[in-house]
């Protein structure tokens, strides 16, 4: 049996190149699924462009898995298409070198006129000079790690969420188990080998192997627009740099993003200067992007990786590393898969599991890249039920539905507080219905959380409307609800 | 340039209305100028005085407690200008139409949330639920309504308070639909049909007992007394209601009957934008432009839209163009100014140190400010006739 520590894409996709592979796998997540980089993250999946020059490796890698995830994972890929626009002065020699990297790895590109691509993409900036189609797509993050949950546990991966792995277990330098502590206390595992798939937090886990990695981390700022104002992926064609893509996803578009190198797995909180810095820089593509409605920031943290120690940050390679401990004198049985990209996760999965199973002496081949991960049967439609959340229409039947969730994976599954009005209308609502299920305080205490928790992504961009919608939050939460406030003495 | 008036009044919120209603009693002209529907349906229409403290704790007494904090004025401070200034908003109330007692309270009483929570305030009309201490409730659920769900506040008020708390479940009239809002029910118990139906509904739940029956604010806008009297007679006990989120039925009562009252005594109201002003007049996006004596800007803060913060943090007047300071990382309901040194009057908006969000004195802010606005207006316009 065979554990995996990290419950995001990475830890997912090896527990489910495994069990397809028919070994037993026991997903182990600190907290819930998705809750570190794999749902923060700007939902591009690459046709590998924006690699071609700097990363050829990455480039290839992800022009293949764009494919495979349109194949295994329809319901999860939307495919809206992408540009690379040139926007600026002074980048024909990286143009050419642009071109000729699509075309050693592979990445199909057409050229279209500078008028096709202002009349395809609404706002452009009207001094495009050359225009790229290429074969960018959407991943719906949340969807896709709904997918490999229901299709892993349909085979028989146990996933255990907030669950923390505390200690690994060792019997003649070979792993034997593993030490967890969950809310209900501590228990042992037994294994034959552990995979740490952590991300971010992968050089902590390292650790309990007795190891120490290399992790490169870096950071990058995500906004939020509330209006899907391009329909397309576009990417700005200059040597990759901070505020470059702009990805339609659902009703909004994503801007991405920056890179500043950090040394926590847990990402900084955005602040009011970078998130102004990087809509300066979308300007350069969508000059009116500074009268788009904002909605929210976020920040992700890159899991990067250099196995020969520090280089500049720049030029960390979007590849991933798997790294088998025993053979480099270590544990036997304990392997890390460090670096990569969610549009390589299942290619991450397979190599690992490549390895894994030699271990393990097993000879089973990869079939995930053929194997079409199925959705669950759609929910009936709940006509019959008030809407909770107007501006998702998430309905109470939707909620009731979910109930038995964390409160996170209640909101992240029904995706209430999630449009334009970031729960200021529906955050009370949702929390009173869920109160005649759990108790007052637990419900008071989620409600302030949630608050705090969509506050963070609003304030550091409120400006214009987003200001406004905000002090409305503030003074419904103050004034109307009175919320955390304390009447202990009025017993 | 069309000359007219006395003074413009830019916004139609609690600031704008009480301003202009100072002005036209004492016979002067009015132009109220607003582009939008002012921020009256955002609440439920209680206006507070001052409820916590720095540390959060509840005031009972807010004439004691702005008489022990500086502030902006001096005479802030004095427990009997803010007596006769609740008292002239207690007639002009009673003389608009909107209920009230006939003596302006003397503390603080507690009102419910809707999430059954217990929170301070001062000035509110008869329908609005105010209790000195707290006692046993009836809490009713109205169907579909998503705000309010009484079983959870009876729990909330009991676990807070320790008293008992009872619900029952309205019935539905024919033609009742899913989604009304509160709204919905509004408009439909302010009919005779309705208000029929209401007391046949409650006939039903007639039991014995004493405490007082809380509705959500649904019964009726314009008649809303006639409902509650419905509701009182066939209840056999007091009535009355918990203000919702927006949009809220307290606030847009308030509104309606205020600036009818304000159109009968004269006042011109024009539904514009206006796109600059300075001390004597103003410009329509339409491009007209207006003049008066004075110009008074009640436009709100940063959620009324009378300032906007730019991506990098400067506030700026959204009517004038100035730039008033930078925010910090205050609540966005205490950006405001730091005097009230503007070259067009200001009024309702934070000066030093008031916070609705946080202290609980939008009502406190909104009277004050109208009535300082006021005396500067008629001292400005007797030295004008002198001369």
């Amino acid at each position: 049996m065979v554990v995996v520590i990290g419950g995001g894409c990475t830890g997912l996709g090896v527990a489910w190149d495994l069990i397809l592979r028919g070994v037993p796998v026991t997903v182990v997540e600190a907290r819930e699924l998705g809750s570190g980089t794999s749902g923060r993250f700007h939902g591009l999946l690459h046709s590998g462009g924006r690699y071609a020059v700097t990363d050829p490796v990455s480039a290839k890698q992800c022009r293949q898995e764009n494919e495979v995830l349109r194949r295994i994972a329809p319901s999860a890929v939307e495919s809206v298409g992408g540009y690379f626009v040139s926007v600026d002065d002074g980048v024909e020699s990286y143009m050419r070198d642009w071109i000729a990297g699509t075309q050693s790895a592979g990445i199909p590109v057409t050229e279209v006129s500078v008028e096709t691509a202002i009349r395809r993409l609404p706002g452009l900036n009207p001094r495009v000079q050359r225009a790229f189609a290429v074969a960018d797509a959407v991943l719906k993050g949340f969807e896709l790690l709904d997918l490999l949950r229901v299709n892993g546990e349909r085979r028989g991966v146990t996933i255990l969420t907030e669950t923390r792995v505390t200690q690994v277990q060792t019997v003649n330098g070979q792993v034997s188990g593993i030490s967890v502590r969950t809310k209900d206390g501590e228990r042992r595992i037994p294994c034959d080998a552990v995979v740490n798939a952590a991300g971010p937090w992968a050089g902590q886990v390292a650790q309990l192997f007795g190891e120490r990695v290399q992790m490169e981390l870096s950071s990058g700022l995500m906004l939020i627009y509330s209006n899907r104002m391009v329909p397309s992926v576009v990417n700005r064609l200059a040597p990759p740099g901070d505020g470059d893509i702009v990805v339609p996803h659902g009703r909004t578009v994503i801007l991405g993003t920056t890179e500043v190198p950090q040394v926590d797995p847990e990402p900084p909180e955005p602040t009011r200067e970078s998130a102004e810095y990087l809509q300066s820089l979308g300007q350069a593509m969508f000059p009116e992007m500074n009268r788009w409605r904002i909605l929210r920031a976020f920040v992700g943290v890159r899991p990067l990786f250099e196995g020969n120690g520090v280089v500049p940050q720049s030029r960390v390679s979007r590849d991933f590393t798997v790294v088998d401990h025993g053979r480099q004198g270590g544990l036997q049985g304990a392997f890390s898969v460090m670096g990569g990209k969610w549009t390589t996760f299942r290619l991450m999965g397979e190599r690992t599991a490549d390895v894994v199973v030699e271990y393990l002496h097993q000879s089973s081949p990869s079939i995930s890249a053929h194997t079409v991960l199925e959705p669950d049967a759609p929910r009936e439609k709940h006509s019959a039920s008030s809407t909770i959340c107007e501006c998702e229409r998430v309905s109470e039947a939707q909620l009731l539905d979910q109930m038995a969730e964390p409160f996170d994976n209640w909101r992240t599954r029904t995706w209430f507080a999630m449009g334009p009005c970031q729960g200021t209308m529906c955050a009370h609502r949702a929390v009173s219905l869920r109160m005649q299920y759990t108790d007052v305080e637990g419900g008071l205490d989620e409600l302030t959380n949630l608050r705090r928790e969509r506050e963070r992504g609003v304030r550091p961009v409120a400006w214009g409307t987003n200001a406004r919608e905000l002090a409305l939050t503030e003074a419904l939460s103050c004034q109307t609800l009175a919320e955390g406030v304390a009447h202990d003495h009025l017993r | 340039m069309t000359t007219c008036g006395d003074v413009i009044v830019v916004g139609r919120g609690p600031a704008g209305l009480l301003f202009s209603s100072l002005v036209a009693q004492n016979r002067g002209s009015v132009i109220l100028v607003a582009d939008a529907q002012g921020s009256f349906p955002l609440w439920g229409g209680q206006w507070d005085f001052c409820n916590y403290t720095d540390d959060g704790e509840h005031v009972l007494d807010p004439y004691q407690w702005w008489q022990q904090h500086p502030s902006a004025w001096d005479e802030v401070r004095d427990a009997s200008t803010w007596t006769l200034r609740w008292q002239h908003l207690m007639t002009l109330w009673q003389e608009i139409g909107i209920p009230v007692p006939d003596r302006v309270p003397k503390l603080n009483r507690w009102m419910v949330t809707p999430l059954g929570q217990l929170r301070p305030t001062y000035w509110v009309a008869n329908w609005h639920f105010v209790m000195e201490r707290p006692g046993p409730l009836v809490f009713v659920d109205v169907p579909g309504l998503v705000d309010f769900r009484a079983e959870v506040v009876a729990r909330v008020y009991t676990a807070t308070t320790g008293q008992m708390a009872k619900t029952f479940r309205l019935a539905v009239p024919s033609g009742w639909r899913r989604d009304w809002h509160a709204l919905n029910w509004a408009w439909f118990l302010d009919s005779k049909a309705g208000q029929d139906w209401l007391g046949q509904a409650l006939r039903d739940q007639v039991r014995a007992g004493e405490e007082a029956v809380v509705f959500p604010q649904i019964l009726g806008v314009d008649h809303c007394e006639e409902v509650l009297e419905v509701a009182q007679r066939v209840l056999g006990r007091p009535v009355a209601e918990v203000p919702l989120p927006p949009p809220a039925v307290g606030g847009i009562r308030i509104q309606r009957r205020w600036e009818y009252w304000l159109r009968r005594h004269g006042i011109q109201l024009v539904s514009a934008r206006v796109t600059a002003a300075n001390r004597h007049s103003v410009t329509l996006q339409d491009g007209r432009a207006l003049a008066a004596d004075a110009v008074v800007l009640a436009t709100g803060g940063i959620l009324g839209g009378g300032l906007e913060i730019q991506p990098s943090g400067s506030v700026r007047n959204t009517v004038t163009g100035a730039v008033i300071g930078t925010l910090g990382d205050q609540l966005l309901g205490a950006v405001g100014h730091r005097n009230w040194d503007e070259s067009v009057p200001v009024i309702g908006r934070m000066i030093q140190g008031w916070n609705p969000d946080k202290r609980g004195n939008g009502g406190a802010m909104n009277l004050w400010t109208a009535h300082v606005a006021y005396q500067a207006f008629i001292g400005h316009t007797a030295l004008a006739r002198e001369n």
